[in-house]
């Protein structure tokens, strides 16, 4: 695609963004300057993006909005629902024309059609004679100086100098000086106990994501040139190398947590999709609800802000449709209305913790007994003698649904198994609390940083492999004559429990070769599964830095990733899942 | 030296359109780009840019304040700011900050019309080009 | 905590009594030494936090000390290095990156400037 066009989309988009956020809050808080003002910027930026682009109609839309805005700001007219339904109505019309563009790489077809109707509706009022001049003070997005960006930008040429003996001292000079940039603009690692910023001043620098990925994938790298250091420090040891070894090892680590710490998006970045949506869907079940969002300063990983959207949207969506009463049976029960769901985060020690509360009906513990023995997820005594806590997590267990009536709303078919399994993939874990006639809160706890995954090195038909460390239960060696056979598989009996016992090489279709005498396997566990997986020989325990699959080992089965080793072999992460299958 | 011109925008898709039009007006020139007041400070005072483009809407420091400021640092260093709201009061202002005007979005003729009269400026300034 | 320590290695008297006054306004406590040599003598007895450095000197040239310094066996290897010279062709940087400074400057360089580096380069006075 076209640089220019890119750029275009991902500027609209953030825009549009940004105005809808804007214009939402300004519906509740009529006199918010501020929101107004930057309802306002991000029309006139559009406009100007427009400009850019020679595309006349969405330049005469933004105008035409902008217009209106500042008739606002001089006090001429108030804010009201009609008139933030008319902005929001240009802003799915330019969203349309995005999605357009991105498709045909063009401009979109009749526009102009399109345009003037947006603008009939816009502009019943008398336009003001002189536009207001730009609003003066906007948060924006500042971004790392340009200065420390370049010195930046040198440590990285510098580690990237070919080696020799002056590398160890450049490197710590190098390193040394990421780090003090990193604390200075406030990158470092989150040992600390911060607050959960509350205000974008609590950090007002942020590099661009770009940079940060250069430097993540360098910091890769840099784990490599490490491990190498060992390796070849291990051939020739020596008081001095191993000195400088301890150091190098210690500086890499504060570097990647320094550098992981960067690479994050304050949850804004998928907060703000809701209202919106939250509207909508309360709108279209007549039932009067208010999302409140709060802490949404609050930074993670980029790669978890950017995959929470789906199981938010899930659990906001039950809420609207299963936790918030219809209107009547709220008032029946003296509770006031709008309802409210508030949606929060805040940093806790090393967890990002995510909370969804409504302060609906709450899940009755007689309905899902109900549902479970519907399902036979449990025998009607069990169920009967199961205690509470227990009983609200079958809501997590596959096909349930507590639900009377299916809605277009929450439908069918996605179930809380699917959001605590996202969730889950990402390092973290989901626990619910509800209330019979207060409401439910449920709560993702979330790693703040994605680090460096440990693994068990093995080796199998010549190649070597990771397992991931933390489903490995322990390493153990069997005679021949332990392995039980049940027909084509095969089992070991270990602490008196029968273990499927996996050839790792025949699994990948790597050449097997069976030995006659003992037989290594390591013993893991992972989502409830075990199994002795057979490896030709055990390696050590590597901490590493995945790379996600690329060119001709993607969407190979059984892989979650490779990293480099430190005597220049791929090693390759196994995904246990699949392996265990 | 190559000539060296400064483009300070908030938004990138602005500077890349800029940088598209000074491309064909002047391919020898160095293009430095900044992205808010701040860091056109510091590159003005790193790279010593001979020529300096700024957008007037920018969060924080505006184009105009910039452009004040700019004149009381380096006088010698012609300045124009480009802006959508084309009113009077701007181009007024504009004017009295020392800087040319340009209307957004920006095109080549009113972008080579100002070039012209900033290097015809630089080289009284600097009779001795680098 | 204490002042952090800069070392200027400059031969031009009146360079080091620039940075040493720009730097010392801002906090910082300032060695100096007059070419690589003599700097490298210094540093073996006290090491600094940064390095500001200059090209062309006397008895051992800036390249020439960086070089020698980051092949060193002690934790002076690893001192940040801040390059400040009146060169300013692609073979000067390139061959100041190889030696193993962090940062080029070209000479003259304002106060801010000089500040706003340093303070990148090793951290706030104090």
């Amino acid at each position: 695609m076209n640089e220019f066009l890119e750029q275009f989309l991902i500027e609209s988009r953030e825009l549009i963004a940004q105005a809808t956020d804007d214009l939402l809050a300004l519906e509740h808080a009529p006199k918010d300057a501020a929101r107004l003002d930057s309802a306002f910027r991000a029309f006139h930026t559009l406009k100007g993006a427009a400009g850019i682009m020679d595309f006349d109609a969405m330049g005469l839309v933004t105008h035409a909005t902008e217009d209106v805005l500042s008739t606002l700001r001089a006090g001429d007219r108030a804010v009201t629902p009609k008139l933030v339904n008319n902005c929001l109505a240009c802003l799915d019309q330019i969203t349309a024309w995005l999605v357009a563009m991105e498709e045909s790489e063009a401009l979109p077809e009749e526009a102009d059609a399109d345009a003037a109707g947006l603008i009939a509706r816009l502009i019943p009022s008398p336009r003001p004679e002189q536009p207001a001049p730009v609003p003066a003070a906007n948060p924006g997005e500042p971004t790392l100086p340009a200065h420390a960006a370049a010195i930046l930008q040198e440590q990285i040429e510098v580690l990237a100098l070919p080696q020799d003996e002056g590398t160890p001292g450049r490197t710590a000079a190098a390193m040394r000086v990421m780090q003090n940039i990193f604390t200075r603009f406030g990158l470092s690692a989150p040992a600390a106990p911060t607050e959960p910023a509350t205000e974008d001043t609590a950090r007002p620098q942020r590099m661009d994501m770009a940079r940060i990925e250069t430097l993540v994938n360098l910091a890769g790298e840099l784990i490599v040139v490490k491990n190498a250091y060992g390796h070849a420090v291990s051939l020739a040891p020596s008081p001095a190398l191993t000195k400088l070894q301890a150091q190098l090892d210690r500086l890499t680590a504060d570097m990647l947590r320094g550098v992981l710490a960067a690479r994050v998006l304050p949850l804004r970045h998928v907060f703000q999709r809701f209202p919106r949506l939250v509207r909508e869907m309360a709108a279209s079940l007549d039932k009067p609800v208010r999302l409140v969002t709060e802490g949404d300063a609050t930074e993670a990983d980029k790669r978890i802000v950017e995959t929470l959207f789906e199981p938010l949207l899930h659990v906001l969506r039950n809420a609207v449709d299963h936790g918030i009463e219809p209107p009547g049976q709220r008032a029946a029960a003296g509770k006031p209305s709008p309802a409210i769901i508030r949606l929060s985060a805040a940093r806790q020690s090393d967890e990002v913790v995510i909370e969804i509360a409504d302060d609906g009906r709450g899940i009755d513990p007689a309905a899902i007994r109900a549902t479970a023995a519907k399902r036979n997820l449990a025998t009607p005594e069990a169920l009967a003698a199961m205690p509470e806590p227990e009983l609200l997590e079958l809501i997590f267990a596959p096909g349930f649904s507590t639900a009377g009536a299916v809605t277009n709303i929450s439908g069918r078919g996605v179930g809380m198994d699917a959001v605590r399994a996202a969730i889950t993939q990402l390092g973290g874990r989901v626990t619910l609390h509800s209330t019979l006639g207060t409401g439910t809160t449920i709560r993702f706890h979330l790693p703040f940083t994605i680090m460096l995954t440990r693994v068990l090195t093995v080796e199998a038909g010549g190649q070597a492999f990771g397992i991931p460390f933390e489903a490995v239960v322990e390493t153990q060696q069997f005679n021949r004559k332990d392995i039980a056979a049940f027909g084509a598989a095969e089992a070991i009996i270990w602490r008196g429990k029968t273990v499927p016992l996996i050839s790792l090489a025949a699994t990948l279709n790597l050449p097997d070769t069976p030995p006659a005498g003992i037989i290594h396997t390591v013993i893991v566990e992972h989502g409830g599964e075990w199994g002795a997986i057979r490896v030709d020989r055990f390696g050590d325990q590597l901490e590493l830095m995945l790379k996600p699959l690329d060119g001709l080992l993607s969407g190979m089965q059984g892989i979650a990733g490779t990293a480099l080793l430190g005597d220049g072999r791929v090693l390759i992460v196994l995904e246990l899942n699949e392996v265990l299958k | 030296m190559a000539t060296k011109i400064l483009i300070v925008d908030d938004s990138k898709l602005a500077r890349m359109s800029v940088s598209k039009l000074l491309t064909s007006l002047r391919p020898d020139w160095t293009r430095f780009e900044a992205a808010s007041a701040d860091e056109a400070i510091i590159l003005t005072g790193r790279e010593h840019p001979d020529v300096i483009l700024l957008d007037f809407n920018m969060p924080g420091t505006s184009g105009l304040e910039l452009a004040a400021q700019l004149r009381q640092s380096h006088p010698h260093i012609p300045v124009a700011v480009i802006s959508a709201n084309i009113q009077v009061e701007i181009v007024e202002r504009a004017q009295e900050a020392g800087a040319t005007f340009l209307a957004k979005p920006l095109t080549s003729p009113a972008l080579a019309a100002f070039l012209d009269e900033a290097q015809a400026r630089l080289s009284v300034t600097r009779p001795s080009v680098r | 905590m204490s002042a952090m320590r800069v070392m200027i290695i400059d031969d031009a008297a009146l360079v080091r009594l620039y940075y040493r006054d720009t730097l010392e306004r801002a906090g910082w406590h300032v060695e100096e030494a007059l070419n690589g040599l003599e700097a490298l003598e210094k540093l073996l007895r006290q090491p600094v936090d940064l390095l500001i450095v200059d090209i062309n000197m006397p008895k051992m040239d800036g390249i020439t000390f960086l070089n020698t310094l980051r092949r060193q066996s002690g934790p002076i290897a690893g001192i940040p290095a801040l390059i400040i010279s009146t060169e300013s062709a692609p073979q000067d940087f390139a061959a100041a990156r190889e030696a193993g400074a962090n940062f080029y400057l070209v000479k003259p360089i304002q106060p801010d400037v000089l500040l706003a580096h340093v303070t990148l380069l090793c951290g706030a006075a104090s």
